[in-house]
């Protein structure tokens, strides 16, 4: 479905088709989009929806492409590491798969095609300490996003432990939330990312029009189912660990991260009606 | 000539009809397409140089306004002759220089 054919009312016209030239992906999803228009009731909730949608980093096929491209020439080129004493790894510890395989599959052609044909690619977590025991002491963790940077700093306290400090490691992310990858910096590791991301609101807005925007923000999520299953809206409340990010990947090609604010992806609405949602996440219970 | 869709042709045409544009809202109103369609639609007769938008206001170019003009004429030439001139109106057909008496002068 790609038209709403109903009349829409000035006002919403207007911001809907202003969003347009900025956002082309939008107009593929216009009942979704005029569903959360219409979900705002007061001018300041639409206008902070647009101003949001406005921001947003949606990835098509071609610009993640040339992140692979950048995350690739950054490990060749810039890391220092050398091939033969290389690995690069996923950070996935569980055995549901993520984004963080996907992404080291993708990358695994780039470096190929840059010149790297035989590094080792370790598409476990846990399975790092028995590459680590065969001389492999150059990692490269690698993921597609990163948001407040809790689920890397777990990962840090897992290597320590298990590899006795005699290792270098180096982080890749296609995309990240600023903060989130400064508290990785701030522990003394590099990290590649081409695209580094703001909080939507707190870095974007100020002072008092940041505490308005962010209280608009929780009155739209009140609008939401509060439970579903065992997952509490709360926990989500302007993206999980309050991340605020405004960014997906094209359809089908990425699971919309838990750190994207609710409102865009949440399924049901307060009286737990089916929503018609602009980003799809795929988590069990949801 | 340019190929355009039925509502592209519409929104040059009603353009043409109006005496300094249309604002896209009222495009939207009048022709009952959605954001998506309009926006698609002005984008294409932008690309192809036969409207301006300028403050959210469709004007025609001078190609847009020739296309107004030859489309809005291929689309009198298509109606069916007996639906453009009333019965009353049909007389024998004349020969060329051939004399004749207008029907008022009969009666």
């Amino acid at each position: 479905m790609t038209g709403v054919k109903k009349r829409l009312k000035k006002e919403d016209f207007t911001r809907i088709y202003g969003l347009y030239p900025k956002q082309p992906w939008l107009c593929d999803k216009e009942v979704s989009l005029v569903d959360l228009i219409e979900l705002c009731e007061t001018i300041e909730h639409k206008d902070l929806i647009i101003d949001l949608l406005s921001e947003f980093k949606y990835l098509d096929q071609k610009v993640v492409n040339e992140y692979y491209n950048f995350l690739s020439d950054s490990i060749i080129n810039d890391s220092g590491f050398i091939e033969e004493r290389t690995i690069v790894a996923s950070i996935t510890i569980d055995d549901e798969a993520d984004s963080s395989q996907r992404v080291l599959n993708d990358i695994k052609v780039h470096l190929y095609k840059n010149g790297w044909h035989s590094v080792k690619t370790v598409n476990r977590f846990n399975d790092i300490p028995k590459n680590y025991k065969k001389g492999k002491k150059q990692i490269i963790l690698i993921d597609e996003f990163i948001g407040s940077g809790k689920t890397i700093l777990g990962r840090i306290k897992n290597i320590r432990e298990w590899l006795n400090g005699d290792f270098e490691l180096k982080f890749c992310f296609l995309v990240g939330m600023d903060f989130g990858i400064k508290v990785v910096e701030e522990l003394g590791f590099e990290v590649y990312c081409p695209l580094r991301l703001p909080k939507g609101i707190s870095e974007r807005y100020q002072d008092a029009s940041e505490t308005f925007a962010i209280e608009k923000m929780k009155e739209l999520e009140s609008k939401l189912a509060q439970e579903i299953n065992f997952h509490r809206l709360e926990t989500f409340s302007l993206g999980y660990n309050n991340t605020q990010a405004l960014y997906s990947m094209e359809a089908c090609f990425g699971n919309t991260p838990n750190s994207v604010f609710p409102i865009f992806w949440w399924p049901l609405y307060l009286n737990n009606n089916q929503r018609q949602t602009l980003l799809t996440r795929v988590q069990e219970g949801l | 000539m340019i190929k355009l869709l039925k509502q592209e042709r519409r929104i040059l045409t009603d353009i043409f009809g109006s005496s300094n544009g249309l604002f896209i809202f009222t495009i939207h109103r009048q022709l009952n397409l959605s954001p998506n369609e309009l926006f698609a639609a002005i984008e294409k007769l932008k690309s192809n140089g036969l409207i301006d938008v300028i403050d959210d206001r469709a004007t025609l170019t001078k190609v847009g306004a020739e296309y107004a003009v030859k489309t809005s004429l291929k689309t009198k030439i298509g109606h069916k002759k007996q639906n453009l001139i009333k019965e009353n109106f049909l007389g024998k057909r004349i020969n060329i220089n051939e004399f004749y008496i207008p029907q008022k002068f009969e009666k």
